[in-house]
């Protein structure tokens, strides 16, 4: 039996659609306020959290439903929702991994984004050798006192909490002497500086910590459970956000041929090669992404797919700008959106912005979140069974 | 589930396995291009005897009543092993003539196809694929009292020099039709064209004042074969794609230089990493497209060129890559890696090109539009 493709998730996408035609916001939100009532509306809806559990404020559905709903959300240009860190990272460690008081206390907050939550993961020496971290955990009776330096952390400026990895075990230099942890961000021994990227925003923090006391009840797993509670939660929310970030490449693809109808003034634009082999390119990732939540539905494990996966989206995202910037030329490095509306498409993480922005964004996502060299590592050897390098 | 495969495709696809990849070993492949016919006799028996070429005939008809998807199953095979012969477009014919109304030439072509291991040949789009010359690419049909008349050339047809029946794209009154006509006349020549694959056959072919009668013409608009050939030449893309990669993968694990595997250099890892990726991403575009052209959805051409166009781009990422890993020994004549990669250079250039799949996306009117699903 065929599903046709037009009718996929049909129910799904005229409920949301319906609901945004009533709820969604005239205009850009940049107050964090603003921004928590909306994060709070998509979560009473059921558009936030849809795949947790309902003990935990989740609406305990499929990835396919989650998927589809964050599809339409890209697709209407809605705002993004609040504690990205939090449902990605924090969320599902502590669900698999936290006490019964840990689940309790945060789960619920995290999903209505009564409380914010940020990554603190990376460290000036520890990027994609994430194992050889530094920050230090030292126990002291009832507490640890953590001394380091984290970075890449996004919202870290407003988090209430980090989801932390630090080293418990001085002697044990590798992933056996890393400890996960929940650290209250709001005392003396943290401090957090923004870090101004070469797009100009402020996406991400530094975050140094001096003697910053964590209880031993926030300490997530055993002491040493710290790299198997990041790389098994890290697979927890796989695929949840794949249409949604396929809508928005679709989207800023739609704005680019009308930019360039209008300024080249015919219908030329769309025929060109390399603009056709984008669009065709982005439908089999589209293919892909269904094939992929299809699996996750069935209760699969996609293993190394996630790497395909993460390696195609963001190595595509490049080109894409790449070829934007090609075609647009003076148009391209345009900063705003005054010259020619058509140029204001936003960046794929949803911030306002230009193709020239977005060209710049674009060099991040083959960046964060396990480069791709590293995914290629991973492909190669968990997929291949390439023999590792001695 | 619209991706994976049925329990009944999995059978079908482990059968292929066994009669296909049993049958076109490398040692017999090199023979059958060294041979004076360069045709596979035993391959095509074989099917034939096995009914292959009725998987896409219904049941009714003494065929398996399967569709696109199976038949997709039957090309990757044929891809994978190097096979020789038009398999897949003589199994497509058996979907396309079962579709004719009752009549005693759809009985015989069925028969021929089913029983008689007739080979088949399909010209489509006369003109796009084969701009060499000015004039006649395009065949001009005009009707004849009941019959219609045929003059022109059709280049670079896949295996009409060993074809038994040739299904055309005509025009007639500026309508495109499908027509079968009979090879083997006086007044169709046939001119095989020498190119790089030894394992495939292209012909040109030249049809002066043929006329054929109305009830020669197929139901099956050529737009839709044309995105069944397109799901089918993927298909084989993806197939010799995947042989490509397990004999690189294979020989990385083994071939030792600075004193290790080659396969454990970085450098190499990572261009089998991409080879896997595109891989994994050609699969379900090929799947999807083969349910949608199978169910004659409308959106059914746009899906498949645009898998088509991207597994043009994988499959020559694949080739290039496995021979830059395979290194000298890939470059020699008795590798066997020059079987697969030379069927992905022939099938790159049959029923579409990078061109052709270019403007039925644009023409669909699906590219660039606000929704999509």
């Amino acid at each position: 039996v065929i599903e046709d493709p037009d009718s996929f998730g049909a129910e799904i996408r005229t409920e949301v659609q319906a609901w945004l035609r009533a709820n969604l916001p005239a205009q850009k939100l940049t107050a964090l306020e603003d921004r928590r009532a909306w994060h709070q509306k998509l979560h009473s809806a059921g558009y936030f959290g849809v795949t947790w559990p309902t003990e935990f404020g989740g609406h305990g559905h499929g990835a396919m439903r989650q998927a589809i709903v964050e599809e339409e959300l890209a697709r209407a240009d809605a705002p993004t929702p609040l504690n990205q860190a939090g449902i990605e990272v924090a969320g599902p460690s502590i669900l698999l991994f936290g006490s019964e008081s840990q689940k309790s206390e945060r789960l619920t907050k995290l999903l209505c984004a009564e409380e914010l939550w940020c990554q603190l993961y990376s460290e000036p020496g520890a990027g994609s050798d994430l194992a050889s971290l530094r920050t230090l955990a030292e126990r002291k009776g009832d507490r640890y006192l953590v001394t380091g330096q984290k970075l890449w952390t996004s919202e870290g400026a407003w988090a209430d909490y980090g989801i932390l990895l630090a080293r418990t075990d001085r002697a044990e230099p590798g992933r056996n002497g890393i400890s996960c942890f929940i650290l209250n961000m709001r005392q003396p021994g943290v401090r957090v500086r923004p870090l101004v990227q070469i797009t100009g925003s402020e996406h991400f923090c530094e975050v140094f910590l001096d003697e910053a006391e964590i209880p031993v009840a926030d300490r997530i797993g055993k002491e040493g459970e710290g790299w198997a509670i990041a790389t098994r939660a890290l697979s927890y929310e796989r695929g949840g956000n794949s249409l949604a970030r396929i809508a928005r490449y679709q989207r800023s693809l739609n704005s680019l041929v009308a930019a360039l109808r209008k300024l080249k003034g015919d219908n030329d634009a769309a025929t060109d090669a390399s603009l056709v082999a984008l669009q065709a390119e982005l439908e089999i990732h589209r293919l892909m992404a269904f094939s992929l939540l299809s699996k996750i539905e069935a209760g699969e494990d996609i293993g190394v797919r996630a790497s395909v996966h993460k390696l195609s989206y963001s190595e595509f995202e490049r080109r894409m700008t790449n070829v934007a910037q090609t075609l647009l030329g003076p148009w391209g490095r345009l900063t705003s959106g005054r010259e020619l509306p058509e140029l204001a498409i936003g960046t794929s993480s949803g911030e306002a912005g230009t193709w020239a922005h977005e060209t710049l964004w674009a060099r991040a996502v083959t960046i964060f979140a396990g480069t791709s060299e590293i995914q290629r590592n991973i492909i190669a050897h968990r997929g291949l069974s390439l023999p590792r390098q001695k | 589930m619209i991706f994976q495969l049925t329990r009944d495709q999995e059978t079908l696809q482990e059968s292929l396995r066994e009669v296909i990849g049993d049958l076109c070993v490398p040692s017999r492949i090199f023979e059958i291009w060294r041979s004076q016919t360069r045709w596979d006799d035993k391959l095509w028996a074989r099917l034939a005897a096995d009914g292959w070429f009725g998987i896409a005939v219904p049941e009714a008809d003494g065929g398996a009543g399967l569709d696109i998807p199976e038949l997709a199953l039957l090309a990757e095979a044929c891809g994978h092993a190097g096979a020789i012969g038009p398999v897949a477009e003589t199994a497509l014919a058996g979907k396309l003539v079962a579709a004719m109304p009752p009549s005693q030439a759809r009985s015989n072509y069925l028969s021929s196809i089913m029983n008689e291991g007739a080979r088949v040949a399909i010209a489509l789009a006369p003109g796009r694929l084969g701009a060499r010359r000015a004039v006649p690419d395009d065949v001009a049909a005009k009707s004849q009292g009941s019959g219609i008349v045929l003059n022109g050339t059709y280049a670079f047809t896949p295996w009409a020099k060993f074809a038994d029946i040739l299904l055309l794209e005509v025009r007639i009154g500026g309508k495109a039709v499908l027509c079968i006509v009979d090879p083997n006349r006086a007044d169709i020549a046939i001119r095989e064209t020498e190119m790089v694959d030894p394992g495939t056959s292209w012909s040109d072919v030249t049809l002066e004042n043929v006329v054929v009668e109305q009830g020669c013409l197929l139901p099956t608009s050529p737009a839709d074969a044309l995105a069944m050939t397109m799901v089918l030449s993927s298909a084989g893309l993806l197939g010799a794609s995947k042989h490509c990669l397990s004999l690189t993968v294979d020989y990385a694990k083994v071939r030792k230089q600075f004193g290790r595997e080659i396969g454990s250099f970085q450098a190499v890892q990572h261009l089998c990493a991409d080879m896997h990726c595109g891989i994994e991403n050609l699969e379900p575009s090929i799947r999807f497209s083969a349910a949608c052209t199978a169910a004659a959805s409308n959106k059914a051409p746009y899906f498949a060129a645009a898998s088509r166009l991207y597994a043009d781009d994988v499959a020559t990422m694949v080739w290039t890559n496995a021979l830059q890993i395979h290194a000298g020994i890939g470059f020699s004549w008795e590798h066997e890696l020059h079987i697969y990669l030379k069927r992905i250079l022939a099938l790159q250039a049959q029923y579409a090109t990078v061109d052709s799949c270019r403007e039925r996306i644009v023409e669909s009117g699906q590219a660039f539009s606000a929704v999509l699903w």
